[in-house]
């Protein structure tokens, strides 16, 4: 059992969404950055792999088990935060740990502790007194302190200052050091998962437009730039989505040095994760 | 299900500190009258509001969503919320209960058994209230119940106002054993209907989208 996470062609229809065949899998060892613009599904996603909401189709594998059939079990094993707190303003972070206590099997006051000091969390105060900021890094130092093998979180990192935001990156590193452990990390923050994510999924209107390794992305996909007129002459397939402008077309590729063959009058510059986005979603296609 | 209670009791530890203020007023109220029985009807309300109580903060902080990603089921969830109800309602109980025992021990003249059955009904009034309302926060949220809670409280009160305005009630002898006998079975008739209430809301929560 190599995976962490296995979706298999999830699918779950709204009145005006649908979620459309969503397949991809998670390596343990790893991290995953799943991204998309809000409204994209990957909370709906993410509800689906918890079974928090009824799929019309498909299966989810979670170390190795079924998400419906074992759920308890899995539960015990996964960490997970939502956008936003979940605690009540009343709580502290002592109440916390004694609630926690009374639900996972294998919560760990120390280890909890040590977060809790690790991530600079004031114990003496509420949640209701704690910035988003704090309450975030809470959710995340509770989702870790009960030994999870699988980390999921959704804009887990939304409410950050950049310092913050360092802070849980490195938590989220450090717990990957484990070979045997995973996370999975919905944002639209690409400069965190540029960091640390080792897989990219992208999910668009329901689909997933691409699964692939962070440095392949990188590496491989490319900005090629030419006039105007030269771009009736561009194959249509090795078009993935393009952009005109006064000067010509951007267009975006995916086999950088193979297109830098089949064009040599054109000029192709390297890309990031966040133009590749753009150019899947607000790029015309041909 | 320790950590659900728990979490409950630790988030109703303010709201309760209120609670025993105003149950102390209360208190001093019942000595000076004759009357105990709207002291532990009041009592007993608000000890069942209190579950509700804590199903609002449950909604403010999203807990349900969070607490179904931890290894506890929707039954377990709904479960949880019942006992505490339940366990309110009890609290809810045994404190009116001392409330109109203390005068009679005191050297008032009054009937204890009368006044255990006083209490038991604002008791069973209370899961009554329970039973119709916990189905109804599941299947439509906080507030819209909220509403609901009124027309629950209110319609029947009204209702019983204008009977006894009309006249058609006349306290005889023969009604008052019937209504007795009622009373003496209505804890029992509201632990079942509580009982089933439960399985409701389990029915209502099962089909809910998070």
């Amino acid at each position: 059992m190599a995976n962490a996470l296995e979706v298999n062609r999830l699918t779950k229809r709204y009145k005006d969404f649908k979620l459309d065949e969503v397949s991809f899998v998670l390596p343990k060892g790893s991290i995953m950055g799943f991204i998309g613009e809000n409204g994209a599904g990957k909370t709906t996603t993410i509800k689906a792999i918890l079974n928090l909401v009824k799929t019309d189709s498909g299966s989810v594998q979670i170390l190795g088990m079924d998400n419906k059939k074992n759920e308890k079990q899995i539960k015990q094993e996964i960490g997970v935060v939502f956008d936003g707190s979940n605690f009540h303003d009343a709580l502290k972070a002592k109440d916390i740990s004694k609630i926690m206590k009374g639900i996972y099997a294998n919560w760990d006051d120390s280890l909890f502790n040590e977060y809790l000091r690790k991530l600079k969390i004031p114990i003496a105060k509420t949640v209701k007194e704690y910035s988003r900021g704090m309450k975030m890094k809470l959710a995340i130092a509770a989702a870790l302190s009960h030994h999870p093998r699988l980390l999921l979180l959704d804009e887990a990192t939304g409410g950050l200052d950049p310092i913050m935001r360092n802070e849980v990156l490195d938590i989220l590193l450090d717990f990957i050091q484990d070979e045997e452990k995973a996370v999975f990390f919905s944002s639209h923050i690409i400069g965190d998962l540029e960091k640390i994510a080792d897989y990219i999924t992208f999910i668009h209107e329901g689909k997933i437009i691409f699964m692939e390794s962070k440095d392949d992305l990188i590496y491989n996909y490319g900005i090629m730039k030419c006039g105007a007129d030269d771009f009736i002459k561009i194959d249509p397939n090795d078009i993935v989505g393009y952009q005109k402008n006064h000067f010509g077309c951007e267009i975006l590729v995916r086999d950088k040095s193979k297109m830098a063959h089949k064009y040599p009058d054109f000029l192709i510059d390297q890309t990031n994760i966040e133009e590749i986005m753009l150019y899947y979603v607000k790029g015309e296609k041909r | 299900m320790r950590g659900l209670l728990l979490k409950d009791l630790i988030n109703l530890k303010t709201y309760g500190r209120s609670v025993i203020l105003i149950v102390t007023v209360f208190t001093a109220f019942a000595f000076f009258s004759d009357d105990s029985s709207f002291t532990t009807t009041f009592i007993s309300i608000l000890f069942a509001i209190m579950a509700i109580t804590s199903m609002s903060y449950d909604e403010l902080a999203k807990w349900n969503i969070y607490a179904l990603s931890m290894p506890i089921s929707r039954k377990e969830l709904v479960l949880g919320k019942y006992l505490l109800a339940f366990i309110l309602v009890c609290l809810g109980v045994a404190i009116s209960l001392i409330i109109a025992v203390i005068p009679v021990f005191m050297g008032n003249e009054a009937d204890l058994l009368m006044l255990m059955l006083t209490v038991l009904t604002s008791g069973s009034v209370a899961l009554i209230m329970l039973t119709i309302l916990l189905p109804l926060v599941y299947k439509f949220g906080i507030e819209k119940s909220r509403i609901i809670l009124f027309i629950v409280l209110f319609i029947p009160s009204i209702l019983l106002a204008i009977l006894a305005q009309t006249g058609l009630i006349m306290p005889n002898k023969a009604t008052d054993i019937l209504i007795i006998t009622l009373l003496q079975i209505l804890p029992i008739v509201a632990l079942v209907l509580f009982v089933a209430s439960y399985f409701i809301s389990v029915a209502i929560f099962n089909n809910k989208e998070i």
